[in-house]
Parts: structure tokens; sequence; C-alpha cells
């Protein structure tokens, strides 16, 4: 029930009140992974409705910067008693050149929303300043936008990039925004691209456990 | 352009309030203070109407967009602090702004202004854009394409991809080639099609600031003053950056009459449609107070289809018009981007609907971009010309608002339900002999027939 409430809480945006639930709750013996579920499920929930349309990005927004305030405080508990499942960690951004970045960070609230730890780097992201925070940050996928003929380049760039420093494979390289296609994908050897936010989830998902097998 | 200090503007980057990031400002300012303005200053719509009748409506749009960026400000990006304008410098700016301006030169010269709701004496600036990349072997004659079209005042150009074989890559040297290929491109068609000081806006493929700067040139590229066009964008949602602020200094130093491309996306980060107007509307007011654009061109757009006919958008742009019209000099443009692609009938209603929406409202048309704004070589002039033939028509008709709400009801009947369909249509080479550059006779048929049912709903073309 007290999960319900901190739920409700995370989607009215009320961080402090949040935050002194949740505190309580583990306190009082309520499982940091069962708080941890419950909140997922509702990003989840809240992605879907976005989806229809029936919610828009600023309540994902809030309620994602909410829950992030949150995972601060359940971060501590979770690590101690961790059954080995840590979110996985996505590196995206927008490439070099190129300031369109509607697409890239709906594809970021999607992931948070469906319990990836994102990292953007904004827009006009230079190849190297991907490689060093996929390495800074042990990223199990990056992933790069571009909107723009002009800045596709960039995305094969990246790879020729990663393949010449030998970090090729150490993470998925994924690519998307409304120029680039599956064709595009496979010239470049990207290893994921996806027509939008809402099903690059499932590919990557499936391609992150292809990848652990 | 306003009067308003440059340079106090810019030094505002580097004074104003610090956040760490977009993310932070948006959750901790923008979106509390867009729920705000929405509900305070009553902003509904019925999810019905197209064009609004309702004044009152308009004002408090007006007031609310206003509120909203006294309120938030511009965030800069590179900086990570806020622009903030207080109310009296929002005001001088709109004061000092100039209500018209002459653009183009010689036999080509045109008015660019304010029109007012329900204008009869003011027509619409005809701005042709198909806001597509072109291949770059039929670029010059695809300009000469759009530049022949009888009812052009100017023309925003299509972009090219490549240089010399190679990928135009932003901010590398092929981009600065292929910015000064356009505009070289440019000049020459216009001289061919006997429209040499045509006003254009250029060029679209310098996306960066230092091929903005390159491609200007009064020899044989852009040209200074009233001559040519430029464009800033605003950064989504309500955000600026470095380059922005360059191009705005470069084209304030040439002397261009230049405007800002702004585009509110409904579900974005404002959300549903009352918002995306106050928003859109904003946007208005921040070009002018940051960059003292001269005008601004409006494409607030659908986040899943990337259009601008569904019944909200129209809605939106309806609003926007007569809120600005009504309350302000702002100069503007209503930007069309399609969902469907050229030689579908779905395409010709769909640029019907855009120009019916707005030309009763105080609108401008600019357009007409096809298949969601982003397939190369797939826009011709045709269904330019019926975008705009249809906006002459509603200003020579002296439509009201409230019959042109009736009209747009009806042209909606015949598309809405295929908006979520793939439609893209043909490519310009199909539709036109590039060759002769004129419209192949089957098109030119299926033209014919769309204005003759148009008619047959009450249309009266101008010719
Ligand atoms: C909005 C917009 C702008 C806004 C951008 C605001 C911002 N900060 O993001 C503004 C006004 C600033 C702008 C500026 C410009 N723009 Co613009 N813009 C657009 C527009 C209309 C929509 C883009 C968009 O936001 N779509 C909505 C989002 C949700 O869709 P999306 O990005 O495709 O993302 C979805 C998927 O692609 C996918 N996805 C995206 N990224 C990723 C990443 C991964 C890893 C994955 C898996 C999936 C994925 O998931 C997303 C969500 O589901 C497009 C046209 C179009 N239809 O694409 C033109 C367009 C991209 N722009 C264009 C141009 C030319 C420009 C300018 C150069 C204009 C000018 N002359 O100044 C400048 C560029 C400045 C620069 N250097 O970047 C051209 C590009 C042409 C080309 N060369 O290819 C386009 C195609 C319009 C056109 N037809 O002319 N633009």
């Amino acid at each position: 029930m007290s999960i319900e409430k901190v739920r409700q809480l995370m989607i009215d945006g009320d961080g402090d009140a949040a935050v002194s639930l949740v505190q309580d709750l583990i306190a009082k013996g309520t499982s940091p992974h069962d708080i941890m579920g419950g909140l997922t499920e509702e990003m989840e929930h809240l992605g879907q409705k976005f989806e229809s349309f029936e919610v828009f990005l600023p309540d994902l927004m809030v309620a994602g910067d909410t829950f992030m305030q949150i995972m601060e405080v359940l971060k501590e508990h979770l690590v101690a008693d961790a059954d080995g499942k840590v979110p996985a960690t996505v590196v995206i951004g927008t490439v070099k050149g190129d300031y369109h970045e509607i697409g890239k960070n709906i594809v970021g609230i999607v992931l948070q929303a469906n319990g990836f730890h994102v990292v953007d780097l904004g827009a006009d992201v230079d190849p190297i300043a991907y490689m060093e925070e996929a390495h800074r940050s042990k990223a199990d996928a990056v992933g790069l936008s571009a909107l723009m003929t002009t800045t596709m380049p960039k995305q094969e760039e990246f790879i020729k990039l990663t393949e010449e420093a030998g970090k090729k494979g150490q993470y998925l390289i994924c690519i998307g925004g409304a120029p680039t296609s599956p064709d595009w994908a496979k010239r470049i050897g990207a290893d994921v691209w996806s027509f939008d936010a809402f099903e690059f989830v499932g590919k990557l998902k499936e391609a992150l456990k292809n990848r652990k097998k | 352009m306003s009067t308003f200090r440059m340079w106090e503007v810019f030094a505002k980057a580097d004074e104003g309030p610090f956040f760490k990031d977009q993310n932070e400002w948006m959750v901790k300012s923008f979106i509390p203070q867009m729920k705000r303005v929405v509900k305070e200053h009553d902003i509904k719509w019925d999810r019905k109407t197209i064009v609004n009748c309702d004044d009152a409506l308009a004002d408090r749009l007006w007031a609310a967009a206003k509120d909203f960026f006294v309120s938030v400000g511009v965030y800069h990006v590179d900086t990570h602090r806020v622009m903030k304008f207080s109310e009296q410098e929002v005001n001088e700016v709109l004061y000092t702004k100039r209500p018209c301006y002459m653009v183009g030169a010689g036999h080509d010269q045109r008015w660019l202004r304010v029109r007012a709701v329900e204008d009869r004496e003011k027509r619409p600036f005809h701005l042709f854009s198909p806001d597509a990349n072109f291949s770059t072997d039929i670029h010059k004659k695809a300009c000469m394409a759009y530049l022949k079209e009888p009812l052009l005042d100017g023309l925003c150009a299509p972009l090219i991809e490549d240089f010399m074989g190679r990928k135009a890559t932003s901010q590398s040297p092929t981009e600065v080639a292929a910015a000064m290929e356009h505009a070289m491109n440019l000049r020459d068609a216009q001289r061919l099609v006997g429209k040499p000081d045509v006003w254009t806006v250029s060029v679209g493929t310098a996306e960066t600031d230092q091929a903005q700067i390159a491609a200007a040139n009064p020899a044989w590229g852009v040209r200074p003053s009233h001559l040519d066009g430029r464009m800033v964008s605003i950064l989504t949602e309500m955000t600026t950056n470095d380059a922005m602020l360059n191009k705005s200094l470069h084209y304030r130093s040439y002397g261009n009459v230049f405007g800002n491309l702004c585009g509110a996306i409904f579900g974005g980060h404002a959300g549903g449609t009352e918002a995306t107007a106050v928003l859109q509307t904003a946007y208005n007011i921040q070009g002018a107070c940051l960059y003292g654009s001269c005008w601004a061109l409006n494409f607030p757009f659908h986040l899943k289809w990337q259009s601008t006919t569904t019944r909200e958008l129209l809605w939106i742009q309806s609003m926007l018009s007569q809120a600005m019209s009504r309350n302000s000099n702002l100069i503007f443009l209503n930007n069309l981007f399609a969902n469907a692609g050229p030689a579908t009938d779905q395409l010709y209603w769909e640029c019907a609907n855009h120009a019916f929406a707005c030309e009763s409202s105080g609108g401008n048309p600019w357009g007409a971009a096809t298949c969601r704004n982003k397939y190369t070589d797939h826009a011709t002039p045709l269904e330019s010309r019926l975008f705009h033939e249809c906006s002459e028509a509603s200003f020579k008709m002296r439509l009201t608002r409230a019959q042109a709400d009736d009209l747009c009801q009806k042209i909606m009947e015949k598309y809405e339900a295929l908006i979520p369909v793939d439609n893209y249509g043909k490519t310009i080479q199909e539709v036109y002999d590039m060759e002769k550059i004129t419209p192949r006779q089957e098109y030119v048929d299926q033209y014919l027939r769309m204005k003759d049912e148009l008619c047959k709903m009450g249309v009266q073309f101008a010719y």
C-alpha cells in the first residue's frame, strides 16, 4: 500500500515527500527491491501512456526526475542486497555538428522509464567524448543520434574510431534519427538501429541478452 | 529589426542564473511555469475547432505567452545560464518592432508585414519553400522550378546533400563548400528565370555559423541588407547556444531582414495542445528579444507524425496568428509540413487546409514541405502552388474565420484518418520534366482536378 503512495508521489513530482517515505519504508523493513520494482513498473506504465498521448513528455520528465532522486536513496541498499541485477548503462548523445535533441531526449527518457541507467551527453558531441564517457561509466551501450544527412557520417566515424582504438565490441553501438535506416546501420557496422524510442527498448534488451550469452 | 541592444543581450549569457543542465532547468522552471500560465490565463481547446473565433481567448494566449517568456527566459546550453528578460525590456522590443519591411529589389520587390485578423487590405506574403534536400545534380533546376511560380514573393531554396561526390558533412569543408554551391546555384537560377532580385531566405545548406558566414557574399552568394533573408533557430525548447548567437550577430551586422526558426513540439516538452500554443507564441517574442529577428517562421509540429496539418496543430497556428496579429507588431509566417508526398490527393488536401486555417487569422503561408519533412527529392512546386493559391483565394474571398473553420472541418474529413499512413508519393524527377522544368501532363490534370473539388466546396480561386 505504501509503495502505492510512493508511486503517486513520483507521478506528482514530490521528490522530498517521496524520499522521506522511502527512507521510512526501508527502516520499517520493506524490501528496496520491491520499491524499485514498483517504481519501474509505474515508469513503464507512464511510458505506455505517453506512447498513446494520454500523458506528455513533461509528465514523464517530472516523474523521471523524482525517480532519480529516489534511486539515490535506494542505490546503497540495492548494492547491499544485490542479486546481480544492476541496470544496464547507456551513454547517449546527438553527434557533432547536430543540435537536434528532441528524439535523443525521448530515447533517454524512455530508456530511463524502462529501468536503464542513462548518461546523456547532450548535443554536438565529439566522437571522442562518447568513447571517454563509455569507458568512464563502463557503459553497456552507446547511442548516437543524427538528424541530418550531413551529420550521419559522424556515426560512421565513431565506429571507425572504436575499431582503431581496439574498443569495438566493448559496448553495443546503437544509432538512430530520422534520416538513418537499417541499411545505413548495416553498412557502417552498428549493432542496433531502431525506428523510434519504444522499439529501441525491446531491441536493446534483446541485444544485451544475446551479448551476455 | 527592433532597436534592442545586442550586446546587453549577449551579456545575459554570462550573467544569468546558473542551472547545472537543461533538464534541471526544465523540471524546476519551464514545466511548472508552463502549467501555471495555461491555468492562470485559462487557455482551453475544445478538441474540435480548427479556426478560432474567440477574440478573448486569442488575447489571453498572447498574455500567457508573454508571462511565460518573462518568467522562464532562455536557457543557454554552452554557459548553462538563463538569459532573463524583464517585462520592461520585452515591452521595449515589442514597441520598437517595425511592422513592415521592404524585401527584394527592382521588379521583385515586396513588402513583408504584419497583417490583421480577417485582413481586407493586405495580401498574404507568399514564401515558397520545399524545406527538403534535393540531389545535387538537379538542385539548380529545382530552384528554377520553384522560382517560376507565379504567386512567389520569396523563396527558401532546397538544400543539397553532396559536394564533389562526397557527403556534405557538418562543420567540415564539405559543408562550407556545399553552402557556397547552394548560394551560387540560387543566384544563377534567379537570373535564368528573370527574377534576379527576389528575396531569398538563404541558405539552408549552411547549418553552422561558419558556413553561413562563408556563403555571404554580395557578388555570388547571399546578399546583404533587404536583398536576402536568413534564419537563426531557437533550440528546443526555449534554449540557445553560442553558434546561434554568432549567427544573429552576423545577420545583424550584414544587415539582413532575418527571421527566427521556431517549432514547438506537440507532445514534447511543453505537453499538450494548449501549452504548445503558448510556447509557440512565446517563441516569436523570444526571437525578437534574443536575436533581434525581424520575423519568425512558425512550425509547431506533431511529435509522432512530424507534420503541422493535424487538427490540434492547425488550431495552434490559427491561435498564435490571431494572438500576435491582435496584440503586436511581430511579423510571422506559418510553415506547413504535410504528412503525404507529391502527386497524392492527400497532400493537396493537407496544403489547402493549412492555407485556410491561417489566412483569415492574419497568417502568411510558408511551404510546402511534404512527407513529414524528411525525404530527399520528394517535393515539387505543384503542391506549393496549390497551398499558395488557396491562401490567396481565402484573402480574395475575404473569408471570415467562421467560414474558414467550416471549410477546414470539411477538408479535414478528407485526410484525418490517413495521417498515420506513410503515403510518400513521387519524386520531383517523376512529377516534372526536369529538362523543360515543367510538370508532366498527368500531374497537371490531377492538380486541376483537385482545384475543381475545392471549388465544389465553395472555394473561389483568384484566377
Ligand atoms: C525540430 C527540428 C529542428 C529544431 C531542433 C530543435 C532541437 N534542439 O532538437 C531546430 C529549429 C533547432 C532545427 C534546426 C535546424 N534544422 Co531541423 N528539423 C527539425 C525537424 C522538423 C524535426 C526533428 C525532430 O525533433 N523530430 C521529432 C523527433 C521525436 O523525432 P526523431 O528525432 O527522428 O527521433 C525519433 C527516432 O528517429 C528515434 N531516434 C532518434 N535518435 C535516436 C538515437 C538512437 C540511438 C536510436 C536507437 C533511436 C533514435 O527515436 C526518436 C523518438 O522516438 C526535422 C525534420 C524531421 N522530420 O526530422 C528538421 C531537419 C532535421 N532540420 C533540418 C535543418 C536543415 C536544420 C537547420 C540546418 C536549419 C537552418 N538552416 O538553420 C538547423 C540545424 C542546426 C544544427 N546544426 O543542428 C533538415 C536536415 C536536412 C539534412 N541535411 O538532412 C530537416 C530534415 C528538415 C528539412 N527537411 O529540411 N531543426
